[in-house]
Parts: structure tokens; sequence; C-alpha cells
């Protein structure tokens, strides 16, 4: 059994390890945010990298935090730990997503969509295997609907928020 | 699990050289070089310039100065008043009703349907333009800028000296306020190839009274390409032509082997910055910064050539751009800007220039689809939509296998085994074992 002082170590850890896979997927489009500050910014590429983990993970903790806090009777009895086990799945996919991302440097075009649908469809992975694995570790059968319509509601009304603040702030504005 | 791993491995191997291969530009040697330039001829001509023109900023007399003396200089090389043109417009001040001027110089060699674009930028901010609240750098606009000018000075003299046989114009137009936006080369764009378009905020003015007026261009599709000297004199001179490779780029880089200055396709992993300086891109990057943009935006095949280091310049810092940092940034810039020039002039008066134009527009790669925010949004949003009725579906099926009466049966018995499961498992004394995969319900 993990003591708390066991799994808040394991908690930071994996805090890091986010934040450092928020900067690998988020460094790109960073980039070229700082870049259009000239002269603001040295090291742009380190900054870049900095500032997309600690925003991307600032987004993140606050998500959780909701997610937590709101969820509802059918999920509420497993939501800490789910939350506790949702980093070692989020790491991963933004891994592979900045992985994808290096095509950006050869085809600048395919930014767009990139930035709409990589995080998206790499983290859409990760959540399916993130909600079967707490569906069976830690939430009885009957509970199951329900835990899987606010999941899948949470996830899918946080994309749609970023990806549209990031429509208008882009595109609109 | 590992056969897995492996397919993972292998996928994002596939994207590296992906990457990496659409980054290797295919080149090809091409014939020896025709025209020859002197390093003192192009040292003398932006020397000349810059004597009494180091101070050009944007809408000012010290812009109209340098007009001139671009206008006089033409001149002297034997472009006639119909030969010749200035084109003003203005620029209005926000919430004012103050308009601020500035001019494009075009020069036109020869006469035909089609046209070549040779462009360059004279002005800087080298002060400020209180009325608009510019703070002046008041560097000299050398390296981007003077040394442009220079060089599309030379070839106009080249093109006016040779009089090569041409079945094509070629216009010499060094753009006005091209430090404020690009303002000259979206008002040349507007007036002379686009009239019914927008011209960004650039209004034209009746020029009737003016020098004269060159020909007008008969619509975007007569203009064969447009050649932009966005900076010239650095031993490596990158060139951007498009998002993707092109012909007009294959072209210039494959002549620009015979020539001693590196001749390379502008690199893509410059940062994007998230606006729009085309209607053809929703986000821009340093190789679209330049009077290019304008005629890009209209689908007029285009190259510019940047000779600055665009990995640093307007990314990390700015650099200073004086003729003393230029200098001795590049102790060669002479023979550097020769070789640009020589380059230009080679490519357009071969003889089989012509026929090569008519692949920029033909042989271009289409990647439309990509570059539609609204499309792809709307894209993202039905996915969402799709996978929200996915969810609810799962939801609903999920719910309806697990019988009322055992939802009763588990409630009452406080459906608690699962709660005995928790993180703490995962040092390895739960009954799961650490991250290990639980039992199928």
């Amino acid at each position: 059994m993990l003591s708390a002082k066991e799994k808040r170590k394991i908690t930071v850890a994996l805090t890091v390890g986010l934040a450092i896979s928020f900067g690998i997927t988020g460094y790109y489009s960073m980039r070229g945010t700082l870049a259009s500050y000239a002269g603001v910014f040295r090291l742009n590429d380190v900054c870049a990298f900095l500032l997309a983990a600690v925003l991307w993970t600032l987004v993140y903790e606050a998500i959780a935090a909701f997610a937590v806090r709101r969820a509802p009777a059918a999920a509420k009895s497993g939501i800490r730990d789910c939350a506790f086990v949702l980093p070692m799945f989020a790491i991963p996919a933004n891994v592979f997503a900045g992985l994808t991302k290096l095509l950006y440097f050869a085809y600048p075009f395919l930014y767009l969509y990139g930035e709409m649908f990589l995080d998206f469809i790499y983290m859409l992975a990760a959540f399916a295997g993130f909600t079967s694995y707490c569906l069976r570790r830690y939430y009885p059968r009957q509970s199951y609907g329900g835990v899987v319509m606010y999941f899948g509601g949470m996830f899918l009304g946080a994309s749609a928020i970023i990806n549209t603040a990031r429509f208008v702030i882009t595109v609109l504005l | 699990m590992r056969r897995a791993a492996a397919f993972v491995t292998a996928a994002f191997a596939a994207i590296v050289a992906f990457a990496a291969a659409g980054l290797c530009v295919r080149a090809r040697a091409e014939t020896a070089p025709g025209a020859a330039f002197t390093a003192e001829e192009m040292e003398s001509e932006l020397q000349a310039f810059l004597g009494g023109h180091a101070d050009r900023t944007s809408f000012t007399e010290r812009e109209r100065s340098a007009a001139e003396y671009i206008e006089g200089t033409l001149r002297s090389f034997g472009y006639t008043d119909d030969e010749l043109a200035e084109q003003p417009f203005e620029v209005g001040v926000e919430d004012t009703e103050e308009k601020l001027t500035s001019q494009n110089v075009i020069a036109t060699y020869g006469r035909g349907e089609k046209t070549v674009i040779i462009g360059a930028a004279y002005d800087n901010l080298y002060s400020a333009i209180s009325q608009i609240g510019i703070q002046g750098r008041g560097d000299e606009g050398v390296a981007v800028g003077a040394s442009g000018t220079a060089v599309a000075l030379a070839l106009a003299r080249a093109f006016k000296e040779r009089t090569p046989a041409l079945d094509f114009s070629v216009k010499f137009v060094f753009f006005g306020a091209s430090a404020f936006g690009s303002t000259g080369s979206w008002a040349f764009v507007g007036e002379y190839i686009d009239p019914e378009e927008e011209t960004g905020n650039a209004e034209t003015i009746d020029n009737s009274d003016d020098i004269g007026k060159a020909d007008d261009i008969a619509g975007a599709d007569s203009v064969m390409l447009m050649i932009n000297v966005t900076s010239a004199g650095a031993e490596k001179v990158s060139l951007y032509s498009d998002e993707t490779e092109t012909e007009q780029s294959k072209l210039f880089i494959g002549r620009g082997k015979n020539y001693d200055t590196e001749f390379a396709v502008l690199t893509r992993a410059l940062p994007l910055f998230p606006t729009s300086l085309t209607t053809k891109l929703n986000y821009s990057h340093r190789g679209l910064i330049g009077d290019h943009a304008a005629f890009f935006d209209r689908d007029i095949p285009i190259v510019s050539f940047f000779g600055v280091d665009l990995d640093t310049f307007s990314y990390y810092s700015p650099i200073p751009d004086t003729l003393h940092s230029f200098e001795s940034d590049n102790p060669d810039y002479g023979s550097h800007m020769a070789d640009l020039a020589s380059l230009v002039y080679d490519v357009i008066t071969d003889a089989a220039f012509p026929a090569a134009a008519q692949s920029f527009r033909t042989r271009k790669a289409n990647y439309g689809f990509f570059i539609h925010p609204y499309l792809s949004f709307g894209a993202f949003m039905g996915v969402a939509a799709l996978l929200a009725v996915a969810v609810f579906l799962i939801s609903r099926r999920l719910d309806s296998a697990c019988p009322a009466a055992e939802k009763e049966q588990n409630a009452a018995a406080g459906g608690m085994e699962h709660d005995k499961n928790s993180d703490n498992d995962m040092g390895g004394t739960g009954k799961n074992g650490p991250l290990s995969p639980p039992k199928s319900p």
C-alpha cells in the first residue's frame, strides 16, 4: 500500500512528466507566438518549451480539478484515483502528438489541421484507455454508463472549448 | 506488446523520415551563367544610394527624396518618360482626417503581353513616424532594403545597356512604405494588377500629373513571375516561393549552383506567427514578410530572396542594420550582390524562360484544403459531435447491460467492492497488483 508521502512523490513526478510532455506537444505553436514578439524573448525555443509546459499544465490541472469537484454520484467514488492515474495516459499521448508535429517542420501548412486534430486524436485514444482502465478498477458495473457519460462529456467538452478558443483567437480576432 | 512497440517506433521513424525528406530540396546544375555583374559595380551602387539617403523613413520627405534619386538614376540609365512611372498612394491615420503619402517608382523594360516584375523596397524606419506612433529604429535598412534596391537598380541598368530581346516586359518596381506593412506593394497590386480587389490599407492617388504612367498589366495571369529582392549581400541567400517546393525555386536554385553565393530554399523550420499576412494562409512566417506577399495573395508566382540569416533575424532579437554592421557581417557583399543580380538576369533572359514560366502555375502543389480555418474547425466540431453521440449510445448500452435489479442489489450491498481498489494498490499490495489489468466485470 502506498503511503500518503509516497503517493505525493508519485503525483509530483507525474506532474513534472506531464509538464514536459505538454512542453513537447505545445512547443511548435508557442515558438511562433513568441517569435511574434521579436526582441522580447531571448532563447526563444527554450522559452517556448517552458511556457507551453507551464501553460498547458495549468490548463490541465484546472480542468482536472473541475472534473473532480463536479463529478456526479455515479463517478464520485473513484474520481480522485482516476485523476491520479490520468497523467500516465496523457503523457504518452502528448509525446506522440509532439513527435507527429515534427511534420510541421517540413510541411508547415499542416499546422492548422494538426493543431486542431493531433492532440485531440492522441488524447482521445489515451482517454479511451484511461476510461476503460478506471471502469474496471475503480467503479462497480452499475456505474459504467454514468462514468462513461461523465468522462466522455468532460473530454469532449474540454476539447471543444480549447479548440473554439484557439479558433476565435487565431482566426476571428 | 513488443509488436505494438515496434509498430509505434516504425511509425514515428517514418514520420521523421518523411519530414526530413520534405526538407531536402532537389536541385540540378544548369548551364553556365552568361551575365556578369561586378562586385565594384554593386558596391558603388549601394554606396551611392546610401550616400544621401540613410534616413528614408516611410511617408516622409526623406523617403520622397530617395524616390527621386531612384527615378533620376533610372533616367540616367536611359529610361524615358514613357518607361517611367511614379505611383503615389496614401494611408489614412486612424481617428483623424490626416493622410500619409508615399510612392512607388516603376520602370518598364520592353513590351509584351506578359510581364516579369522585379521588386525591391527602398524605404526604412530610421526616424519615428509620430502620426502613427512608430518609433524610429535608427537603422539604415541596408541588409533589408538598400541592398535589394541596389541589386534592382543594377538589373535595371543591365537590361537597358544590354537590351536583351524578350517577348515580355520587365517591370522594376521600387516599393515605398514597405517597412509599414508592405503598403507600397499592396497599392501596386491594387492599381496595376487587380483593381477590383481590395488593396490593404493603401489608397491610390490619381497620378495623371506625375512623371508618366507605365502601361498597366493585363491582370494577374499576365504576370509570369514576381522576383522580390528583399535583401542581398550575404554569402547564403535564402529563397522563398511557396509553402511547398515550386518550379521557380528549382529553376533558381539549380542555376544558383553556378555561383559562389549559396542559394537555398528558405528553411521551413521558421516559427509560424499566429497572424495572417495574406488571404492564402491563416498563419505567417518571416518568409512571407515582404513586398512579394501582395503578389502571392493574388496567386502570382513569386520568388523572394533573403540575403540575411533568417534563423535569427526577427526571432531571438532584432539585429542592427546599418552600413557598418552590414559591411562587417558581409565583407564580400559586393560579389554576393553581383551573384544575385547575375542569377536573376541569366534566368530571365534565358530563351527557355517563357516556357519554364508556364509551369510555375501549372505544376504547383495544391494545399488549399489544409489552410481553411473554417473547414478545419467545422470538421473538428463535426467529429466531436459524432463522438458525443457515440459516448451517449455507449453509456446507454452499458446502463441497459446492467439490469435495474442488479443495480439495486449492488446498491444495497454498498457496491463497495470496487472502492477497495484504489491507487494505494499500485504499490503492489492490492489484489490486482501494480497497474495490472483487473478482472473483467
